[in-house]
């Protein structure tokens, strides 16, 4: 299967299988943000809505393929005191 | 206004300092800076606050010190334990510095006392501990047109923001607070006292910063560190068009 490389960051406490904080992943070729968030993330789609994310430092939607080598910055904010 | 002698010693430090001087120090001396949450981020705040000299600062919060407060809320000792947070606070801050005005109000903040409580303040620092809150002080804050520091801590993280009037805010990053299945909350994931000392220190600078008219603040932007990895990062906001806190208060 053709597969891209993408690196993501995350920012704050999201509960994720994502293995780190930061990293690069390959994915499925066709993958979209969504996909990404659901199958690799395992972050589900009803909380998609509380998240910041930008991709290559840009809105990106969420239907739209991603491609090789896309920087991905996924944010939540943290609420502790 | 002519700062006195015993000032003059107290301050020497900072009044050296090209951004500070005789006439900074006058307008920190003038200042009314509210703090909303006297735990963790409110604690360090408060402390470098204090010892900055703000002429008035005001603690808010409802609750009393508990023994699992102490890992990170710095103005307690276990004698304050049952106490009211905010009148032990006020009496921690007294020994540091007597020479400014300390406010207590033991009350916890709500939709029908929150502008009362802001109207007067020059700065408001979120110190608070929960997302509802935040988003309260937020939304006021915005409908006031008062300037003030968003944080928050958890584990080894922590984020902080400055809003002022016209730009980005809370909302226009994060419109709606998640729920709690999407993030932990501090009693669940817990939190390192280091971080919050080092957040609330974030804080107390943004307010004096804002006061003195100086440097870089963190408008429109998002200030993260992740000190597990010491990993620190300022993302860019933009101002969301759509922010319903935004729009309402227009």
């Amino acid at each position: 299967m053709d597969t891209i490389s993408i690196q993501y960051e995350i920012f704050g406490a999201i509960k994720t299988t994502l293995p780190d904080i930061k990293g690069e992943i390959n994915i499925p070729k066709g993958t979209t943000l969504k996909d990404l968030l659901i199958k690799e993330a395992d972050i589900k789609e009803e909380h998609h809505k509380y998240l910041n994310i930008t991709v290559n430092g840009r809105d990106y939607p969420l239907n739209k393929k991603l491609k090789n080598r896309q920087r991905i910055k996924i944010l939540l904010p943290v609420g502790g005191g | 206004m002519a700062l006195s002698e015993k000032l003059l010693e107290r301050y020497k430090r900072q009044l050296v300092i090209d951004e500070i001087g005789g006439p900074g120090q006058v307008r920190l001396s003038k200042a009314r800076i509210t703090i909303i949450g006297a735990g963790g981020l409110g604690s360090s705040a408060a402390f470098y606050l204090t010892a900055a000299g703000i002429g008035t600062i005001t603690m808010i919060d409802p609750d009393k010190v508990g023994l699992s407060d102490l890992n990170r809320q710095i103005l307690y000792s276990i004698k304050d334990i049952n106490r009211s947070k905010v009148l032990s606070a006020k009496k921690r801050l007294k020994t540091l510095n007597p020479d400014i005005k300390i406010e207590a109000v033991n009350t916890r903040i709500d939709m029908d006392n929150i502008n009362g409580l802001i109207k007067d303040q020059d700065f408001i620092i979120d110190a608070t501990d929960n997302f509802k809150t935040k988003y309260l002080i937020n939304d006021a804050c915005v409908r006031n047109q008062k300037a003030f520091s968003h944080a928050g801590v958890l584990r080894f993280e922590g984020q902080s923001m400055t809003y002022i009037p016209g730009h980005s805010c809370l909302r226009c990053l994060f419109p709606e607070p998640p729920p709690l299945n999407l993030s932990p909350s501090p009693k669940e994931a817990g939190i390192l006292g280091s971080v919050a000392g080092m957040i609330g220190s974030v804080q107390a600078t943004e307010a004096i910063k804002f006061i003195l008219e100086t440097g870089e603040l963190l408008i429109d932007t998002l200030l993260t560190v992740n000190l597990l990895k010491m990993d620190i990062s300022k993302i860019k906001i933009r101002k969301n068009k759509k922010c319903p806190a935004c729009i309402s208060g227009k």
